[in-house]
């Protein structure tokens, strides 16, 4: 009897806690939607309006009035095709790390992992000469290089870690029939890791979507990106709090909804990549 | 199993490509037509101002002026990085008049007499003597370097109403500033006694300059040398250090909009600023419409009253594509018609003849108050050096230390005259 | 000819896949890293043509060596890194340990507790500037529930350096959380039956044989975020921007400040290599203490 009140004991707890800690871990996201569908009068009343009616006059003006869509456009095709090019060369030396033993071997896989360890302030001086040098200041492509190679190194890590979770069997049996090494890995493998495979596209995806201090520094007006317009939002005028929570909401809701869907495999992801 | 998941993958790429397709089509974003004039801005009720008088300037002359809208404690950084590439993509900014020596001696903005003078495009009725920041923002060497957007001064606002209610004087010396600022600190329910700025860098420097002058301290002496640890300056700094006691929560990280939204709001008794009084009385953002009241700011005993000038200025970038067109919009919007035209929508004017013009001094009973500010600047507070940018840090670190107590203000300046030193040195004769 | 071909495809073939690769990063990263140290030696005002930059040697860093402001960065930065992971460890391990029971609605649990990951970073910070604000934030009017009085967050000079901390860890500890959970769930069943068998209470278990079992994992988990957090920059640059004071300014925050407001390029270079070598050290040391684990 006093076990089983025990166990309720501990089990009300551990809820209770879970509770608390969910609740602090969406509150700020909560609240920042909330506040987009009120009028700035009523963010700042004291105490806060629970119940209100829901406006949308803050989304009109930040999207509608700032060529926000325009940003919305480039974070999107910044992030879409760097990512693609961060799959697609990274599969390679991927594979081969994963499944060949050669000479240096350790030294690579340790050096690729290194490079992705230096602080973006670093990089972004001589980008920025460079950049202006070659024309590619204020142009997507420019970003789209500067994020595959940021994203490259974790991605081969971590495709890495999902191949060598598969047997090498498998493509052996292939290569039984007639193809050769690669060619195994394309027809067997590649499917058998592709919820490891989504895992690294979401979260490159991600990164590069989120990148600021690069796309501060290395963009105008043509090419900006949407963390960067969002602080457009801090006028002299005071922070435009509404428009800036709607646009907060417009830019995280991507994101929240690809983490949603995907996130058994986000979930694999970040874990095993961080394990192996 | 495993297709099914790549096919989600792609189809919620396809969904967001579409989604911000078909939006901007709603957005209804027009195609460019001729000439376009690309200006980086930020928040500001004179941006505001602007934007409901430009599209009769497209109308007329068939330009498009693209705004691109930018965060305004960033906005230095942002500009200068655009003048310093190839080619700008701005081809005019708003700009602090604070930073046009600096873009000038590096040649990163050009002269705009040869544009003023020139017979095609320089507009014979722009009367240039009538605009009234031209020392103070406009010039570097005597060179006219760019146009006043909104120029602005500094007077002490107060609340007619608790002046009125407690019986209290407009305070004029720097004692009694102090002393009705204590009175008011929490007399009522959220009530303060004075706000002023106090953000680290530029801000705090601004907040505490509407003392350090009248006070009699000054940044630089005749020979360009940072005199910044003078006893005078010590004393201003723990004057402002004081004073902000009676100052709003949070003041150590207010910025202008943080200040003024504190006094609009009705927070505070007192508030020493900008004279964007405009703003203030705009019954969209102003909870306290009708109830200012603006005097000139205290002076210390014996010593003359004395204001700043500052404000928004439009140069135009050495490197910019539409130089000619650039300069045809930036008079057209300062010129005598449109300088009025912003003022009756909530911008300040930058011409003595719209601070004179009747029916705006019948809207805006403030606009002697603010000719009379004007005429007691003092063009050294801010000075008009191109290693100004780089001498504000170390004097807005300095102060913002003072205020929240890690040095005292004699360590802070002592600290920061260090500092300024080195990058003043090559003026020394 | 044709013996280059075949040793291409295959002794070489490893190599050749790595290539790609490995080229892009010399090109894009390495040079431009490279190019950066070479600008340590030089002063270079920004805003100025790129040829007037002057050759100083070593210059720049004794500037910076003797730059008390820079020092104070340093610190800051430790200080955050250290404060923040201890934080982050310990309540990501808390909740990794009650997420290891038989929970009901753990999955949804685990989609909401990954929500602040993926939000933009910038967009985190200016939510929480708004909950921190003085006046209308929601945390003071929690407070002022409770009767407590009005705190300023992001003003005062102590707390600013907390504020930018929580908001930190409220966006990292899921990570930390994930982390330790699937270290829990991959740990063997024997030791903790035994355990049982001889009667060891709940604690024991924990302090004996949990944790020393996750170091592993800890130790990596820790070597991630560490590398994460020296390179901090786009929170702080919006909730206080390094102020109030120097509370919050982290060493790139200040290699930002040198660099691109108060125009010393070089000297910006200087200091950002200077991170770049604290954060490989660190690195270093937490890869070679994992290797040490691995090996146990």
């Amino acid at each position: 009897m006093r076990h089983e009140n025990k166990k309720l004991f501990v089990a009300f707890y551990v809820y209770l806690l879970m509770l608390i800690w969910i609740l602090f871990s969406v509150f700020p996201l909560f609240w920042m939607v909330t506040n987009s569908f009120k009028l700035p009068v009523q963010s700042f009343a004291i105490p806060p309006a629970w119940i209100f009616k829901p406006i949308l006059t803050n989304y009109r003006e930040a999207l509608f009035e700032r060529h926000f869509f325009l940003f919305a456009q480039n974070s999107l095709i910044v992030a879409s095709f760097s990512t693609l090019l961060v799959i697609v060369i990274s599969l390679f030396p991927a594979y081969s790390l994963a499944r060949f033993k050669f000479f240096g071997k350790k030294a690579i896989a340790f050096w690729i992992l290194c490079t992705c360890m230096f602080p973006l302030i670093a990089i972004v001086i001589p980008i920025y000469i460079l950049w202006n040098k070659f024309g590619l200041l204020d142009t997507r492509i420019g970003l789209i290089i500067l994020y595959t190679a940021l994203n490259l190194p974790f991605a081969t890590w971590l495709l890495r870690g999902f191949i060598m979770g598969v047997p090498p069997e498998i493509e052996e049996s292939t290569m039984v029939d007639g193809c050769s090494r690669i060619g195994g890995f394309f027809r067997t493998t590649v499917f058998l890791i592709a919820p490891g495979l989504t895992a690294t596209i979401v979260l490159c995806f991600i990164f590069s979507w989120n990148e600021f201090m690069l796309a501060l520094l290395l963009t105008g007006v043509r090419s900006r990106t949407l963390p960067v317009a969002v602080t457009a939002f801090m006028s002299n005028r005071g922070i435009m709090w509404g428009q800036m929570c709607a646009a907060g909401t417009v830019i995280a809701a991507p994101l929240l909804v690809l983490a949603t869907i995907f996130q058994r495999y986000l979930v694999r992801g970040l874990t095993l990549g961080a394990i192996k | 199993m495993r297709k099914s998941k790549f096919m989600k993958l792609f189809f919620v790429w396809i969904a967001m490509v579409s989604l911000t397709l078909t939006t901007e089509a709603i957005a209804k974003e027009k195609p460019y037509k001729g000439v376009t004039i690309t200006m980086l801005v930020t928040g500001h009720p004179a941006t505001e101002a602007m934007k409901s008088v430009i599209p009769d300037f497209e109308k007329e002359t068939g330009m498009r002026i693209l705004l691109d809208e930018m965060d305004y404690t960033r906005l230095y950084d942002k500009a200068k990085m655009e003048l310093s590439s190839p080619v700008s993509a701005y081809d005019t900014i708003m700009t602090d008049g604070v930073w046009i020596p600096e873009w000038a001696a590096k040649n990163l903005i050009v002269p705009l007499e040869p544009y003023l003078k020139d017979p095609g495009l320089g507009d014979p009725t722009y009367d240039l003597e009538d605009v009234l920041y031209i020392d103070a923002n406009l010039t570097y060497n005597g060179i006219l370097y760019a146009l006043s957007m909104s120029g602005e001064t500094n007077l002490l606002f107060y609340r007619k109403d608790l002046f009125e209610k407690y019986g209290k004087e407009v305070p004029q010396t720097m004692k009694d500033l102090m002393a009705t600022a204590k009175f008011f600190h929490e007399r009522e329910s959220r009530l303060y006694g004075i706000s002023l700025r106090g953000k680290r860098g530029p801000e705090i420097y601004f907040g505490w300059a509407m003392l350090l002058f009248p006070f009699g301290g000054t940044v630089i002496d005749e020979n360009n040398q940072p005199v910044i640890n003078s006893a005078e300056a010590v004393e201003s700094l723990e004057f402002y250090v004081e004073l902000m006691k009676y100052a709003p929560l949070g003041q150590s990280s207010f910025s202008y909009d943080e200040t003024v939204g504190a006094f609009i709001h009705g927070e505070a008794a007192m508030f020493i600023d900008a004279t964007n009084i405009a703003y203030m009385e705009n019954p969209d953002y102003s909870r306290i419409v009708g109830k200012i009241g603006w005097a000139l700011p205290p002076q210390k005993e014996g010593k003359p009253s004395k204001t700043e000038a500052c404000g928004w200025t439009l140069p135009i970038p050495a490197n910019a594509k539409n130089k000619k067109a650039a300069f045809k919009f930036i008079q057209w919007l300062t010129n005598k018609e449109n300088d009025k035209r912003m003022a009756l929508v909530g911008g300040m004017p930058n011409r003595e003849s719209a601070f004179m013009d009747p029916e705006l001094v019948k809207k805006y009973a403030y606009y002697p108050a603010v000719l009379e500010a004007l005429k007691h600047i003092d063009p050294t507070v801010f000075p008009r050096l191109p290693e100004w940018p780089d001498m504000q840090e170390y004097i807005g670190l300095a102060a913002s230390e003072a205020l929240l107590g890690t040095k005292s203000p004699k360590e802070a300046l002592d600290w920061a005259q260090k500092k300024l030193e080195p990058i003043l040195a090559h003026y020394r004769k | 000819m044709g013996k280059t071909l075949k040793k291409l495809k295959g002794e070489y073939f490893p190599y050749l896949l790595v290539l790609p690769e490995v080229i892009y990063l010399l090109l894009i990263i390495i040079y431009p890293l490279i190019f950066s140290l070479n600008l340590t030696f030089y002063k270079w005002t920004f805003g100025l043509p790129f040829d007037t930059k002057k050759f100083v040697w070593i210059q720049n860093y004794l500037e910076l060596f003797s730059d008390s402001l820079f020092w104070t960065s340093v610190a800051v930065l430790l200080k955050y890194a250290v404060v923040s992971i201890t934080l982050e460890l310990s309540i990501g391990f808390g909740v990794a340990l009650l997420l290891n029971r038989e929970l009901r609605g753990a999955g949804v649990m685990k989609v909401l507790m990954i929500v602040p990951l993926t939000i933009t970073p910038t967009v985190v910070g200016l939510a929480w500037r708004l909950l921190y604000n003085a006046q209308y934030g929601m945390i003071n009017y929690f407070l002022s529930l409770f009767d407590i009085g009005a705190v300023d967050w992001l003003g005062s000079y102590t707390l600013a350096f907390f504020s930018v901390i929580i908001a930190d860890v409220w966006q990292w500890t899921p990570f930390m959380i994930l982390i330790l959970l699937s270290g829990l769930q991959a740990l063997p069943e024997e030791p903790y039956d035994a355990a049982i068998v001889d009667g060891a209470s709940s604690w024991q278990v924990l302090k004996y044989l949990t944790i020393p079992m996750l170091v592993p994992v800890i130790l990596i988990a820790v070597l991630i975020r560490i590398m994460d957090i020296l390179r901090l920059f786009d929170k702080i640059f919006v909730l206080t921007f390094g102020g109030p004071g120097t509370a919050t300014e982290v060493l790139s925050l200040y290699t930002y400040r040198i660099g691109f407001v108060q125009s010393h390029m070089g000297k910006a270079a200087a200091a950002s290599y200077i991170l770049l070598f604290i954060i490989v050290g660190i690195s270093f040391i937490f890869v070679k203490l994992s290797y040490k684990q691995i090996e146990m």
